[in-house]
Parts: C-alpha cells; sequence; structure tokens
C-alpha cells in the first residue's frame, strides 16, 4: 500500500508517526504525478492551493489497473474491505492461472 | 421541560400569593401584571426564568456542528452520512423554537426575547453552513478525473519521496520482494508483491 499526497515529507512523516503506518507515504508537493493521473481537484485546499482529489487504484504486479474508486463526495472514502475484495479476486484468479 | 416549567408556576403561585392573598390567581400573566401594580411583584418583576431551552439548543446546535469534523469523522458510518449530528442539530433547533416561543409569549416571566433570537439566527447560519458543506459542497467540488487511469489500462509510473526523502517509484514497489505476516521459513522474501493498493488522499497540509 503507497499513500499520495500534496504535503510535505516532513507533514507526511508526522502523520507516519502519529498513526503508526508503516506503508510508505509519498510526497508530491508540485502536483506532478496527481497533474500527470488526472486527479488535481484545483483550489481544494483553504489556502487556494491545489490539492489530490480523493482516489484509490489497484494496481497488480504487471502494472495494469485492476480496481479503481473515484468517490464523488469527499466525505465518503473507500473502506478497507472495498479494496480488498479485488485485491482478493486477482490473488484468486493470478493462482488459478499458474 | 415541563417538569421544571411547573415548578416555576408553583413557586410564583406560592410567593405571589403570599404577598398578595387579594387577587386570586386566574391567569400567570395577568397575576403578575397586578402584583407588580400593587408593588408587591416588583422585586420578581426582576426574577424571570433563565431560558434554559434557548442555550440548551444553541449549546446542541454548535455541538451538533463541530463535534463531525472534530470527533465523528473518525467513524466511517457517522462520516459518510452525518447520522450522529443531524439528530443534534435538529433537536438543538427545536428546542431553540421552543425557548423563543416560550420568551415571546411570556415575555414577563421568561427571558430571551433578544438574545434568544439572535442565538437563533446564528445557530441557523451555523447548521446551514453545516449542512451546504456535507450535501453540497463536498460533492460539487471534486473533479471528473476524466483522463485518470482505468481499469484495464497501465498505471504511469512515478517516482515521489517518501517521508523520510528516500525515492519510491510504482514500479520499484511492484517488483519489491514482500513478505506477508503469514509468511513461514522459505517463504519469507520469497515472494512478490501481488499488487499494490494507490490511495491518493487530500492530505492534511
Amino acid at each position: 500500500m503507497i499513500a499520495i499526497s500534496v504535503d510535505s515529507p516532513a507533514d507526511s512523516e508526522n502523520l507516519r508517526r502519529s498513526q503508526g503506518y508503516t506503508f510508505p507515504i509519498l510526497s508530491d508537493a508540485h502536483e506532478d504525478v496527481i497533474r500527470r493521473w488526472d486527479l488535481v481537484q484545483v483550489h481544494g485546499r483553504r489556502d487556494g492551493a491545489d490539492i489530490s482529489r480523493p482516489a484509490e487504484f489497484l494496481i497488480d504486479s504487471s502494472g495494469k489497473v485492476r480496481w479503481v474508486n473515484f468517490t464523488e463526495d469527499f466525505v465518503v472514502r473507500a473502506r478497507p474491505e472495498e479494496a480488498l475484495a479485488p485485491f482478493d479476486a486477482m490473488n484468486k484468479s493470478s493462482h488459478s492461472g499458474e | 421541560m415541563m417538569r421544571f416549567w411547573t415548578q416555576f408556576r408553583l413557586v410564583y403561585e406560592l410567593t405571589s400569593g403570599m404577598m398578595s392573598n387579594k387577587f386570586q390567581i386566574r391567569d400567570l400573566g395577568q397575576a403578575h401584571w397586578k402584583s407588580y401594580r400593587s408593588g408587591a411583584g416588583e422585586g420578581l418583576a426582576m426574577k424571570r426564568s433563565w431560558n434554559w431551552a434557548v442555550w440548551t439548543g444553541a449549546s446542541l446546535v454548535f455541538l451538533g456542528v463541530v463535534s463531525y469534523p472534530l470527533f465523528f469523522v473518525r467513524f466511517p458510518g457517522l462520516r459518510d452520512f452525518p447520522w450522529a449530528n443531524l439528530p443534534m442539530i435538529a433537536l438543538g433547533l427545536v428546542l431553540l423554537a421552543l425557548g423563543l416561543v416560550r420568551a415571546f409569549q411570556h415575555p414577563d416571566l421568561c427571558r430571551g426575547k433578544i438574545f434568544g433570537s439572535v442565538l437563533a439566527v446564528l445557530a441557523l447560519a451555523f447548521s446551514g453552513f453545516f449542512l451546504y458543506g456535507i450535501f453540497i459542497g463536498a460533492r460539487h467540488v471534486l473533479p471528473a478525473s476524466h483522463d485518470a487511469p482505468r481499469v484495464g489500462q497501465t498505471a504511469p509510473d512515478f517516482t515521489l519521496p517518501d517521508s523520510q526523502n528516500h525515492l519510491v517509484s510504482l514500479t520499484g514497489a511492484l517488483n519489491s520482494p514482500f513478505t506477508p505476516e503469514s509468511a513461514t521459513g522459505a517463504e519469507k522474501g520469497a515472494a512478490q508483491a501481488a499488487g499494490v493498493v494507490l490511495i491518493f488522499y487530500r492530505g492534511y497540509w
């Protein structure tokens, strides 16, 4: 699991420590990736700066997108089980293919 | 609320009765007016009851709004839809309305005509702001993201610094050895990541 936001590495490190997260939290302060992935929410921040919209992707080991979730309401986010279900499905299909 | 009101009435009737027995108390307002005119109730006129419904109502509205970002967002079910906050706000507005009605119907007995109105306007504005933010503001600001990677497409690779300024790339993460917590002995370090869940989030700024 990898998380990405416009927060600085220092802010992300604070978040990681305070929440005890073990996954990498990447910093896209200049919105390079967020823009390339068309996820910019213009003026999303209170100070008018652009941020990333909430979005979740499941990428398989070949780099293909297997599941996406774009919420239309930013208070409604994907639950862990919503991301885990396609992950399980992906694992099953890859095992049966072996 | 009714109990408090009844008790107040009882105390009032007893005290005004003691002060001027000649007045028959049929109507509270009338009785008060009479005792006030007779001079006996002058002290009472200053002691109008504290309009608790107005204050409790306004506090509930305030609490109902601020507890959403401060507390209830932590619970997915209560964040997706403000199940906890809406009843609090609704109850607060009802209490506030009842308190106001009482203040305007019995201004001689009950305080709150002016500050009750001010609190009511503030509470309405506050809850309106909350409802707008939750039901309209949160829904119409997100981009369509038509060009975002879709299912079946190859995710564009990227490299970004993590929170300790180590560069992390998507392909690197996909190819790195992954050890499930359930792995034992020889399995350790042997498994390749089956995939990566990528979470873009708004950030904490």
